[in-house]
């Protein structure tokens, strides 16, 4: 590492890890290990929907789903975060759960209270799993191998993390109790002013509302323009909120969330197609970007695509806000009114389609087909342009592999189908494509068997190494060696000196020789020197 | 019959191949092609391809393309015995490359002083015969190095 050279070789000059890049590489670290949070978000989302009043009405599916999302988001994400910054561990885990269960409860206690119980208006979503789960791992990497005194010996190493984290979590707990209403009152005021703007309001509203996401603040803005914003007589009294309103008939409401529909159903959807498209392994990002993408058009919950590429690329996300609050804009200007009872999904869509106070529904998909095709265009563009570290894709600044999305049991070697074997051969045991199954892998220890009898059996190799066109290998005695059936089993050429021996099998010769060794290795204990290329 | 213009994947002077102190491939058992004499540090993609081989240590990676050309890069001769000091994996092997993508960072200095030859031979292991070849200096990822005629 230490010869690295900072410039490529089209001259482009790679940037040292300056305070902006070093931002940047903790942010794809995040980004990196929401993955496995991430990962339980689409089922949730179908359960949680599908089991609501007005579909299946199921409440043991819908609290199923629900149990991990609102309430319990943020424990998860304080939990995957810690195992992902901390490299898996346990113990990292552990601490991420102790803390954020510390951080709620001294939260909710220090926050102004409504009834005897904590005001359930005030909430930072998974902004606090954030929090705690960044200062779990990192607690973690201090700690992990801490030497206590004697006696105190029992609480030592990584016992000693959860116990850390859960007093740094009461301290923090404490501040956020403090500063956070204030902030959310802040916010809830910025809200107030907005939202008289007409187009222009809703816009900003749109904007916000997706900017706000990482720090949990939406639900705020949401609470207020849904739940509060604006009254109407309607026939079961006096409601208000957007949301109430449309669902009371009120023929002026759906504005703040008609310009969700086509962000959600179609531009969220086209911007997977894009990340998909653009990615050096597709099907490797199709892996969660599919079944995210589906989520949203369906239900309208847009966190797992939205967290696959916010910490990784913050630039896109902010565009996403634009986006999101330029369709709330339009959908206003063109008097496009439909609401949502969950979220902005094709099931909310039918559902309300016919609804009396709904309008101009059919132009809304208009307007989504025009979304659909701008993320497309727009998210290729950035994606292309500025080598963007979206799933499937590496990042050069930062040294992502491309691969990072997958969980690391998953990674690694592993060769395309379509590739063809180079020195491909005469005898049909060698004549094969480099697809790797498990049918191949069978071929592959056949071809090993029979080349390791050329070479005089187990008894002659002492070693075998892959090269990346030919097996190295020490022999006993050279003259064993079957130059003539080599040929026939696809070699190209042997060569000997002395007890050195070289066999030029092309490109499968890494693999023949992983195979050798593990058929030496099966049935020769200890006697054999070996060298595993690994 | 189709052309496929193979780019020289490092900085430096084209060598022939059978001047190559390395009898594998001087005498073109991994396939035909020609060595460079490399003047940079990293070497890319000579073809858009699957990167279907990209040692651990850095120091060879194999491409193939979708109809049966295949090209190897092998930084240096014998240096899988360093065991990847000196080298830097860029990409990842199984991944999708362009022309020009980096793949491997190395250091001429370390391997030379751990008692290697930095010659580099680019052979095409694949379909294909070689129709013409350049000489001289090349720029890696610009210029073409050779031309395969699948």
């Amino acid at each position: 590492m230490s010869t690295a050279n900072t410039t490529s070789p089209t001259g482009t000059t790679l940037p040292s890890p300056g305070g902006f890049d070093r931002v940047l590489g903790a942010l794809q670290s995040i980004g990196r290990s929401l993955m496995l949070p991430i990962a339980v978000l689409p089922a949730a989302a179908l359960l949680l929907r599908l089991g609501q009043p007005d579909l299946l009405n199921l409440p043991w599916m819908a609290a199923a789903g629900n149990a991990l999302f609102l309430p319990n988001l943020a424990i998860i994400f304080a939990v995957g975060i810690a195992i992902g910054l901390a490299g898996g561990e346990g113990a990292a885990a552990l601490a991420g759960l102790v803390g954020i269960l510390v951080f709620n409860g001294v939260f909710n206690t220090i926050i102004p209270q409504v009834g005897g119980k904590p005001d359930p208006n005030i909430s930072m979503g998974v902004f606090s799993g954030i929090i705690i789960g960044l200062v779990s791992a990192g607690l973690y990497r201090r700690f992990h191998d801490i030497r206590l005194p004697d006696y105190l010996a029992f609480f030592g190493g990584k016992r000693f993390v959860p116990i850390i984290t859960a007093l740094v979590a009461l301290i923090l707990g404490a501040i956020f109790g403090l500063i956070w209403p204030p902030i959310q009152g802040g916010i809830n005021a910025v809200g107030l002013g907005i939202v008289s703007l007409g187009a222009i309001g809703t816009g900003i509203y749109g904007f916000l509302n997706r900017l706000l996401i990482p720090l949990g603040l939406h639900h705020v803005l949401n609470t207020y323009v849904w739940f509060q914003l604006g009254t109407y007589h309607g026939a079961q009294g006096v409601v208000t909120g957007d949301l109430t309103r449309y669902f009371a008939g009120d023929p002026t409401a759906g504005n703040f969330m008609a310009g969700f529909f086509p962000i959600m159903m179609f531009g969220l959807p086209a911007a997977c197609l894009a990340m998909i498209r653009h990615a050096n392994f597709p099907k490797v990002a199709a892996g969660i970007l599919l079944s995210a993408a589906f989520t949203s058009f369906l239900t309208g919950v847009t966190e797992p695509i939205e967290f696959a590429f916010i910490f990784v690329a913050p630039v896109l996300f902010l565009i996403h806000a634009v986006l999101t609050g330029t369709a709330l804009a339009v959908c206003t200007l063109l008097g496009i009114r439909i609401g949502f009872g969950f979220s902005a999904g094709l099931i909310d869509y039918v559902l309300n389609f016919g609804k009396s106070n709904t309008s101009n529904p059919l132009l809304l998909l208009v307007v989504g087909v025009v979304y659909g095709v701008l993320y497309y265009f727009i998210f290729s563009f950035f994606i292309t342009r500025f080598d963007l570290g979206t799933p499937g894709r590496g990042e050069k600044s930062t040294g992502l592999s491309t691969d990072w999305i997958l969980p690391e049991s998953q990674r690694g070697p592993k060769v395309p189908k379509g590739a063809t074997t180079a020195t491909s051969a005469t005898s049909a045991t060698s004549a094969t494509s480099a697809m790797e199954s498990p049918a191949k892998e069978d071929r592959d220890d056949v071809l090993a068997r029979e080349v390791l009898g050329a070479l005089g059996g187990r008894a002659n190799v002492q070693s075998v190494e892959g090269c990346i066109t030919r097996l190295r290998l020490f022999v006993n005695d050279p003259a064993q060696i079957d130059d003539v059936r080599l040929k026939s089993l696809g070699a190209s050429g042997v060569i000997k000196r002395g007890k050195i021996a070289q066999v030029v099998m092309g490109t499968q010769s890494d693999r023949i020789a992983s195979r050798m060794n593990r058929l030496l290795k099966d049935r020769s204990s200890g006697d054999t020197g070996e060298q595993v290329e690994e | 019959m189709a052309e496929i213009r193979v780019l020289a994947p490092l900085d430096g002077t084209v060598v022939e191949l059978e001047s190559v102190p390395d009898e594998v491939f001087a005498q073109k058992m991994a396939g035909d092609g020609v060595a460079i004499d490399p003047s940079g540090q990293v070497a890319v993609a000579p073809v858009t391809g699957d990167l279907v081989k990209l040692f651990p240590g850095g120091h060879a990676f194999g491409i193939s393309t979708g109809d049966g050309v295949e090209l190897i890069v092998h930084v240096g001769l014998d240096t899988i015995e360093l065991q990847g000091e000196g080298f830097e994996n860029i990409a990842t092997e199984g991944q999708v490359v362009r022309a020009g993508t980096p793949i491997v960072r190395f250091d001429r200095a370390t391997v030379e002083r751990l008692g290697k030859v930095i010659l580099s031979p680019v052979v095409s292991s694949g379909a294909g015969t070689i129709v013409s070849r350049a000489s001289g200096t090349v720029r890696a990822g610009q210029d073409v190095l050779f031309v395969l005629e699948v």
